[in-house]
């Protein structure tokens, strides 16, 4: 290499290790003294945290069957879940230790024999529903988690996944993306490009329903001391 | 802004290279050079070989040419220019890293960085399936921490 008399400063290395994923860190990390301590410092800690916000990834979980099919929703240091009838939220704040609840949006004109379906999730740290009848998706979120105001963030056409629409039910969504689940696939909605893809299918002919779980997730460095 | 301008660069081997302002002004560091003045006649970068330099217009270049739109083809046309791009040998990504540091593109440093941090993983998304098969990425990963240890240390 002819350029063998440069070496890189610190800030190089820095920036190419903070693009490993965290068990390659860990690893690389007891390469040599130098790398050790520059991985270890609190300004790394915050660059790795700063650029893993752009990579979130994806997790998928497959399981045979389900245990427990209440979703509960974890936001504002309290505990969700949606009632059977579908005519409020129940809140455990953990904080005060006290229930309450929260209506669920006017418009959303739901209850027993609408025949819609209703579903529980988290977006951006807030609270949403998702309601699915038989040709629309409709997502609200809880803008004022204080006042109860839920806006209506998007209205998707079910149109293109018509004869799946039944089985399916949502598991996850962000900012750019809603991933349903069926029993025998997990499909990805992206807001963007307003487009539907079957993201895992079951191939075999398993009789057995499966259950899907799905969340984002992005790696994060603590220091323990 | 006038497209006909042009700059002409001067490398660590003495060659010059006559490229169009708005390439030019890519690199922050050339940027600021023309903004105080100092790029009347050409503009000294003694840390980058003509090797790289080339690359480094290359890449500014096509950056400038295709049109900063939402366009998907231009889009991913760019995406597969950088994808070749960072196709390179060792020696001449980390080059390129030193050039780039230099000349502070902030855009192709990211791009780089990101592929020396998968050298160091042992793969990217897109081999990770053919890895799976191949046993290749120890190698590729053992290369990568040595190449990237020897460069972090004055020996």
């Amino acid at each position: 290499m002819e350029t063998n008399h440069t070496y890189f400063v610190d800030e190089i290395i820095l920036e190419i290790l903070a693009r490993l994923p965290i068990k390659s860190l860990i690893r690389t990390k007891c390469v040599c003294k130098l790398w050790y301590n520059l991985a270890s410092h609190k300004s790394f800690t915050q660059l790795y945290n700063h650029l893993s916000l752009k990579n979130a990834m994806l997790l998928l979980q497959v399981t045979d069957s389900s245990t427990d099919s209440t979703s509960i929703v974890f936001v504002n240091g309290s505990l969700h879940w949606m009632t059977q009838s579908f005519a409020y939220i129940l809140v455990l704040d953990l904080s005060l230790d006290s229930w309450r609840r929260i209506l669920l949006p006017e418009e959303m004109g739901c209850g027993n024999g609408s025949g819609n379906r209703v579903y529980l999730l988290e977006f951006d740290g807030k609270l949403s529903v998702i309601q699915i009848s038989s040709v629309w998706m409709n997502i609200w979120v809880l803008q004022d988690y204080g006042k109860g105001k839920w806006d209506l963030i998007d209205r998707v056409s079910l149109r293109c996944i018509r004869g799946m629409v039944p089985g399916i039910f949502p598991i996850s969504q962000g900012g750019d993306y809603v991933f349903l689940a069926g029993h025998k696939q997990v499909l990805v909605y992206q807001r963007k490009t307003r487009s539907w893809k079957e993201m895992y299918s079951v191939k075999n002919n398993s009789t057995m329903p499966l259950w899907f779980s799905a969340h984002s997730f992005r790696g994060t460095i603590f220091s323990c001391r | 802004m006038s497209y006909s301008k042009t700059i002409v660069l001067t490398n660590y081997d003495g060659e010059t290279f006559v490229v169009d302002e708005v390439v030019a002004v890519e690199p922050q560091t050339i940027e600021h050079m023309i903004e105080d003045g100092c790029a009347n006649t050409s503009i000294p970068l003694p840390n980058v070989t003509s090797k790289i330099l080339s690359k480094v217009i290359e890449h500014c270049k096509k950056h400038v040419e295709t049109p900063n739109s939402n366009e998907k083809a231009a889009k991913a046309d760019l995406k597969s220019f950088d994808f070749d791009f960072v196709k390179a040998d060792q020696g001449t990504l980390f080059d390129l890293i030193l050039a780039m540091n230099y000349l502070n593109i902030k855009e192709l440093l990211d791009l780089i960085y990101q592929t020396v941090a998968d050298m160091i993983k042992g793969k990217t998304p897109e081999e990770e399936e053919e890895m799976r098969r191949v046993n290749a990425w120890v190698f590729s990963c053992f290369v990568g921490v040595t190449c990237l240890y020897f460069k972090s240390k004055k020996m």
